[in-house]
């Protein structure tokens, strides 16, 4: 009998850029710098008031032609810049900005990131995130990944039906009332919200397509959406929601005994009643 | 069918392909506080894209305006804004049964105060609408000029000393009496006049932003769709970096000016926006994120830095596009990082880590360790 075991780690910092991930390779902090693995080092600043305008300087590192600096905020990317110099001013002046001048300035949460490239565009090395506002060598992750919920998983992908077959051809079609591409089913590595899965997606000619993961477990919280509510009637918990982000879509999470599922469909006139029919026709097909 | 019904009928089938469709608009405008112009000389432009449809209709709006105001002094609030808004807008359309192709030119009067301008005056318009005759399977072409007086409003989003941004939209532009019109929507952007080296990069800006608006427009227009082989081949990367350095140029330029410690009041908050460029950036992000397999990862992460630089993602013009894009972009990444790891492809991995370091992607980031 296969098995699953559940337990709950409390993830305080999650460092690193580097191949390793348990290594900090926001870098290896040295007082005022911070180093990555092929020694990129950040010089500075590694913390800034909320409302300034710094200047990043890092060293340059050989064999890089192309530098890139991200700065992110808590609302996603402040600012990013690419070129060959070792040291730019938020926002891109070269010198102070007039105090009316508006632009980017740091906000809370802020953190930067520089990569450097060589000639054919591969990654030498990358120092950060550095967080601006807070501890200089912390990551700033989404608040969900701070507490979460892990599940050590026995499946694997092979374990695990295809999802394709779990829902027919003409069922995908009649729910969305279109004629869809045939489902192409794949294995997933453990990338999005599930665990090692495996994958079928359905597509149209035109912007409608969606996509079942099935997988062994949830790694992450099911409000990981911020549009997404709970939902009662599928499975043993199950979240999902509808948004008009971009041409709109929806998604339909749900867990059920060892499986968890994941529906996605994107299109201007997805339902949620259509997500819940999908759920409904592969917890019917599941072992 | 007689003659005359025949003819309504025409016209009906242009109407629908042509009339109803106006531009959405790029996106709800957000005005934290009614601003208004700031006092002084202003000169901006507009720039209106559209295109809707597929392989058996399409409709495409393209064309630039140009405005230049002046506004009075008014103590504690928005000055009176007066000055003249030209602008020239083509429209092509066809679907199996009609064709149509018009030429919009417009010289309007700005007069007004406030965050909502208005401005109106004549249009001209001519072209070659065209309807399919089903008894004999011919296109029977009918040549349109009309001359007409129309209104619209500048609807400003944010004001500040260095720019004022916002979305002019135009009323139904019709014939005398007719049912064939089609209203026109774009954002845009002002900047301080009176200022040589000022106006001489915004023209510099003007020159670096047709190249990728004419690319991403004939990408747009072919039956194909967006093709992101053309696009990655055709340099729209390099042009986009171009655009955003010349856009930075007038930052400075502005900076040094003085301009920014002179005005105050209301109209010191704001930004020089990259408004264009963000409205195209999230446009390709948008198009990239509907057909994420056909686009390489170096791509995508080159189109979601440029969209980063330009302020694509903080500007709160584009907050709903933003946080689409923003989800959407690293969920259909996953494609690439299944398919880098079925390759044994460490470069793209590689390239895909750093990226989702930089830019927090944290799934795709833990995919892609080592």
């Amino acid at each position: 009998m296969r098995r699953l075991a559940f337990f709950v780690a409390v993830v305080v910092i999650v460092t690193g850029c580097g191949p390793d991930e348990g290594t900090p390779n926001a870098g290896e902090p040295d007082g005022a710098s911070v180093t990555g693995e092929a020694g990129l080092t950040a010089l500075g600043p590694l913390e800034a008031e909320v409302g300034s305008v710094p200047r990043f300087e890092w060293s340059s590192i050989e064999g890089a032609v192309l530098y890139r600096l991200v700065v992110v905020g808590p609302n996603g990317p402040i600012w990013a810049w690419e070129g060959t110099k070792t040291s730019v001013n938020l926002g891109g002046l070269t010198g102070d900005r007039p105090e009316l001048m508006p632009g980017p300035v740091v906000e809370d949460d802020t953190s930067w990131s520089v990569a450097a490239f060589d000639t054919d565009g591969n990654v030498i090395d990358v120092v950060g995130p550095i967080n601006l506002t807070g501890d200089s060598t912390s990551n700033p992750e989404p608040p969900a990944s701070t507490t979460t919920t892990e599940a050590v998983e026995e499946l694997t992908a092979a374990d695990l039906p295809d999802p394709c077959t779990l829902i027919s051809q003409e069922d995908v079609d009649a729910i969305f009332g279109k004629v869809m591409e045939p489902g192409e089913s794949r294995e997933t590595t453990g990338s999005g919200e599930t665990a090692s899965g495996r994958s079928c997606r359905w597509g149209t000619l035109s912007t409608l397509s969606t996509t079942i993961y099935l997988s062994t477990s949830y790694l992450v919280p099911l409000d990981v959406c911020d549009w997404c509510e709970p939902i009662d009637g599928y499975g043993d918990e199950a979240w999902g929601g509808i948004t008009d982000l971009g041409s709109g879509g929806g998604r339909l999470m749900v867990v059920a005994g060892d499986h968890g599922i994941q529906i996605e469909a994107y299109g201007p006139d997805v339902t949620l009643e259509q997500l819940g029919t999908m759920a409904e026709s592969l917890l019917a097909g599941l072992p | 069918m007689t003659g005359l019904t025949r003819w309504y009928a025409i016209v009906a089938v242009i109407a629908l392909v042509v009339g109803v469709v106006s531009h959405p608009g790029p996106q709800r405008a957000i005005a934290q506080q009614s601003p208004g112009f700031p006092p002084g000389e202003w000169l901006g432009n507009v720039w209106f894209s559209f295109e809707t449809g597929g392989e058996n209709s399409f409709i495409q709006h393209t064309g630039d305006g140009e405005l230049r105001v002046q506004v009075s002094s008014n103590e504690g609030g928005s000055g009176t804004v007066g000055g003249t808004l030209a602008f020239d807008v083509q429209v092509a359309a066809f679907s199996a049964i009609a064709t149509s192709e018009r030429d919009h030119t417009a010289d309007w009067v700005i007069q007004g105060y406030g965050p909502s301008v208005p401005a109106e005056g004549p249009v001209i318009v001519h072209g070659v609408d065209s309807a399919l005759f089903e008894e004999t399977g011919e296109f029977i072409p009918v040549e349109i000029n009309f001359l007409t007086e129309s209104r619209g409003t500048l609807t400003i989003s944010t004001a500040s000393c260095a720019s004022v941004n916002g979305t002019f939209s135009t009323e139904l532009i019709s014939p005398p009496g007719g049912i064939l019109g089609v209203a026109f929507t774009g954002p845009f952007s002002a900047i301080p006049g009176g200022n040589d080296l000022i106006e001489e990069q915004w023209d510099n800006i003007h020159e670096a932003v047709k190249v990728p608006r004419e690319i991403l427009r004939d990408l747009n227009a072919s039956p194909d769709g967006v093709n992101a082989q053309s696009m990655w081949d055709s340099g729209l990367s390099d042009e986009l970096w171009k655009l955003v350095g010349e856009v930075e140029k007038l930052n400075q330029i502005i900076a040094d000016s003085g301009l920014c410690g002179k005005v105050t009041g209301t109209y010191a908050r704001g930004g020089v926006k990259h408004q264009l460029i963000a409205d195209m950036m999230l446009a390709i992000l948008e198009a990239v994120a509907k057909s994420i397999e056909i686009f390489s990862p170096e791509e995508i992460v080159s189109y979601y830095t440029i969209a980063a630089s330009s302020g694509a993602f903080s500007l709160p013009e584009f907050a709903e596009r933003s946080a689409y894009v923003q989800a959407q972009i690293p969920l259909g990444l996953r494609y690439h990082v299944d398919t880098a790891k079925e390759n044994g492809d460490t470069e793209s991995l590689k390239l895909l880590h750093t990226a989702a370091c930089q830019f927090g992607w944290t799934e795709i980031k833990k995919n892609t360790a080592p």
